[in-house]
């Protein structure tokens, strides 16, 4: 059994291998039943349907159980240390934990007492490693002609663009696909920007304009509403749309290959406008049906025997 | 009883010197030994004042830990501390007379020396000083709202004031609180993991500040955890300038480093928290060149429900009461050898100290004995016909950290570390209460 709690934990080869098996899994082929009589937990200690959703079809096609752990069932406000929450689930026979927490930390915390596998579903603003391995999956499949599988990233040239210091998916996604050798650069208002070394970028700008013309790859992130206002702290909507949004107008500028993504749920108006949803450029489809292929292949190769 | 401690180097004002002791009823005398009720054979050891700890936790009243005061005590014993100063961030907090008369009650019979502090404002709330002249009538000797700041300006001025002409002095935890609110040092790995830093610049600017507040006053103003480059430099110019400022360091800052938390694990959580190597480095420099006058502990026992858990729920603070020598010896050991002033192995050949490291060694005893022991205004120092707690080091012994079987509280971030020097025998009021490491009660 492994865990995988950081991106960094993950080696080229394994990667190569699971993505390779998610490109199968989309195409149809038939999932292992590698948690067949097996026990998962999905420790969601931050609501996210979208997530559970995923990842439950994708222990259901391995044919495991699976049981919802939530803050309510948890005690972890009630003078409980994480340690006991992971004896608790061990001493009930769970074999892996699947966890997302609002808390930077929490599954290398579990994964350092429980036996089992341990898959970091999102925490904090820290990171988010399933996510990243889809994209990069979404990405490569969306390049397959070119027949080179991950090498596609060597010299990829990607911006990801929005509140990047609040963001697990910019410092997952970012690192993960630096170290396949894409050149990322990030896209930031200053109250949002973060160090690139933190995302395995080369640096950071305060205008989309500045490298939407050099660009493989856009990124959006998700913009919350709440950060966004007039007040001079955060950053006011319209320097947001005027600088860093993907708008319509931005739109007529992408070069025909340009690939747009997002992790979604999308703000439309806020960071992409409509037209860029509806255009060909936008790969969020692609991204949403392999949602539950990567999580198999991840958990296939997480917890099967032989891979 | 009288004991007889022979063969050792004795930590004197002008060095290490070669001498045998006598312990009759407390007073020490350089003489060789008589029938004594007890010979300690103390060759290739020390023999240094015992330490004073201007840093303790010993969460009374409203402690939620397993460690009681007793248990501390035990642990500050074998750690080789006959004294501490407990902090007065308890609950409620000692922040009058009646609260600092039954901690001191509370604590009569512990077997160290207990001098207890007293909040500086009430509650701790940082906005209404506490009554500094009733307190110190009662006994109070140092005021600080650690765990937090006095952060009003005003308020700090007015404290200065009242502590000068009552003598008390003025204890910071020094960390401008809007710049604070982080879990780790503000650092690369601090934005990479996606915590929130503290800067360094967060107490400098507050100890700058306080400096200048204090100008003039004449008030002592000390330092809690300095942790920061630039603090240092700020001391420095206070101290040349005849200021009455001191300040202390911790173990972990000397010894331990920010980049311990890229696995999140909130043992090393600390308020200020662990810094870079290049700070840690400065800190160490300063320790050696007697900038920094005390090693203390900031000994903080929680339970476990509070370091089990992601870095934004735990509690800040570590054990480290029993490691604060060999922490602290090891950590300038290191140190001596990163500039090239000592071998490598150099500890372990059996042979004399070599003389930096002689030097080094005297410097980190009086910083955890004579010189903390100076801050409080007491004279502690191991010289003919005075009283004097005692402790006997080996500085080429080698001890585990985790303090296993004398903390309770079971997350020391020390556990598992090899460490140099041990602390061999302590002498409190003219008995043994520590043998070969183990606490003993003659
Ligand atoms: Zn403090």
């Amino acid at each position: 059994m492994n865990s995988l709690v950081s991106v960094d934990d993950l080696r080229a080869g394994e990667l190569e291998w699971v993505v390779r098996r998610s490109w199968e899994l989309a195409e149809g082929a038939q999932a292992r039943p590698v948690l067949r009589g097996r026990r998962c937990a999905l420790v969601f200690l931050e609501p996210s349907s979208r997530t559970v959703l995923s990842f439950s079809v994708a222990i259901e096609q391995l044919e495991g159980h699976w049981i919802r752990v939530d803050s309510a069932t948890s005690s972890l406000s009630k003078q409980e240390s994480l340690r006991d929450t992971v004896r608790v689930l061990e001493a009930q026979g769970f074999d892996c934990l699947i966890v997302r927490a609002p808390w930077v930390g929490t599954a290398a915390i579990m994964d350092r007492w429980f036996k089992g596998s341990v898959l970091n579903a999102g925490e904090g603003v820290g990171e988010h490693p399933s996510q990243a391995v889809q994209d990069a999956s979404v990405l490569a499949y969306l390049r397959r002609e070119e027949g080179r599988g991950l090498g596609v990233f060597d010299g990829l040239r990607v911006a990801i663009v929005g509140d990047l210091r609040h963001s697990r998916v910019a410092r997952s996604v970012g690192r993960l696909w630096a170290r396949l050798g894409a050149h990322i650069v990030g896209v930031a208002p200053p109250t949002w920007s973060l160090a690139p070394e933190a995302f395995g970028a080369q640096g950071v700008v305060d205008d989309l304009d500045e490298v939407i013309d050099e660009v493989d790859v856009v990124y959006m992130l998700r913009v919350q509403r709440e950060r966004l206002s007039d007040r001079d702290t955060v950053v006011d909507q319209e320097t947001f749309r005027r600088r860093f949004a993907l708008t319509a107008q931005r739109l007529e500028r992408l070069a025909p290959s340009v690939i747009v993504m997002h992790p979604g749920p999308i703000t439309r108006g806020v960071e992409v406008d409509d037209a860029v949803v509806a255009s060909p450029h936008m790969v969020d489809g692609v991204q949403y049906r392999f949602g539950v292929p990567t999580r198999v292949a991840l958990l296939e190769y997480l917890c099967g025997e032989d891979t | 009883m009288s004991l007889a401690v022979v063969g050792g180097l004795i930590a004197r004002v002008r060095g290490l010197e070669r001498a045998d002791l006598r312990v009759e009823d407390g007073r020490v005398e350089f003489a060789p030994p008589r029938a004594a009720d007890r010979v300690i054979d103390a060759s290739g050891c020390v023999v240094a004042p015992a330490f004073v700890d201007l840093h303790t936790h010993l969460r009374w009243p409203g402690g939620l830990g397993p460690d009681t005061p007793e248990d501390i005590a035990e642990a500050a014993l074998v750690g080789g501390f006959t004294t501490v100063v407990a902090m007065a961030n308890t609950d409620p907090a000692i922040d009058r007379p009646v609260r600092y008369e039954q901690a001191v009650a509370r604590f009569r019979d512990l077997p160290i020396t207990v001098i207890q502090g007293a909040a500086a404002t009430m509650e701790r709330e940082g906005s209404h000083p506490v009554d500094v002249e009733q307190l110190a009538a009662a006994g109070v000797r140092l005021i600080s709202d650690d765990g937090d700041p006095v952060a009003r300006a005003d308020v700090l001025v007015e404290l200065f004031a009242r502590a000068a002409r009552a003598g008390v002095m003025v204890a910071q935890h020094a960390s401008i609180p809007e710049l604070s609110q982080g879990q780790m040092n503000a650092s690369v790995l601090a934005e990479r993991l996606g915590y929130d830093g503290v800067p360094e610049s967060a107490e400098t600017a507050m100890v700058a500040r306080d400096v200048e507040l204090a100008r003039g006053i004449g008030v002592h103003y000390h330092v809690q955890h300095l942790s920061a480059r630039e603090s240092l430099n700020v001391v420095r110019v206070a101290k040349r300038d005849g200021l009455w400022v001191t300040c202390e360091v911790t173990p972990h800052h000397l010894a331990l480093e920010d980049t311990l938390l890229t696995g999140h694990d909130a043992r090393y959580k600390v308020n200020p928290p662990l810094r870079s190597r290049a700070t840690r480095m400065a800190l160490l420099e300063a320790l050696l060149n007697g900038t920094i006058d005390a090693v203390a502990t900031d000994h903080a026992p929680h339970p476990e429900w509070r370091k089990d858990v992601p870095l934004e729920l735990a509690a800040p603070g570590v054990l480290g009461l029993v490691e604060a020598f060999s922490a602290t010896w090891s950590a300038v050991l290191e140190q001596l050898q990163r500039r090239g002033d000592l071998d490598a192995g150099a500890l372990d050949d059996g042979r004399e100290l070599p003389d930096p490291a002689q030097q080094a060694l005297l410097r980190v005893i009086e910083a955890l004995g004579p010189r903390p022991a100076a801050v409080l205004g007491l004279e502690h120092r191991l010289e003919p016909g005075v009283t004097c707690d005692l402790v006997v080091i080996d500085p080429r012994g080698r001890v585990r950290g985790g303090g296993v079987g004398v903390y309770r509280s079971a997350t020391s971030p020390w556990l598992g570390r090899e460490l140099y020097g041990r602390i061999r025998w302590v002498v409190r009021a003219g008995r043994l209460v520590v043998e070969d490491g183990q606490r003993v009660d003659a």
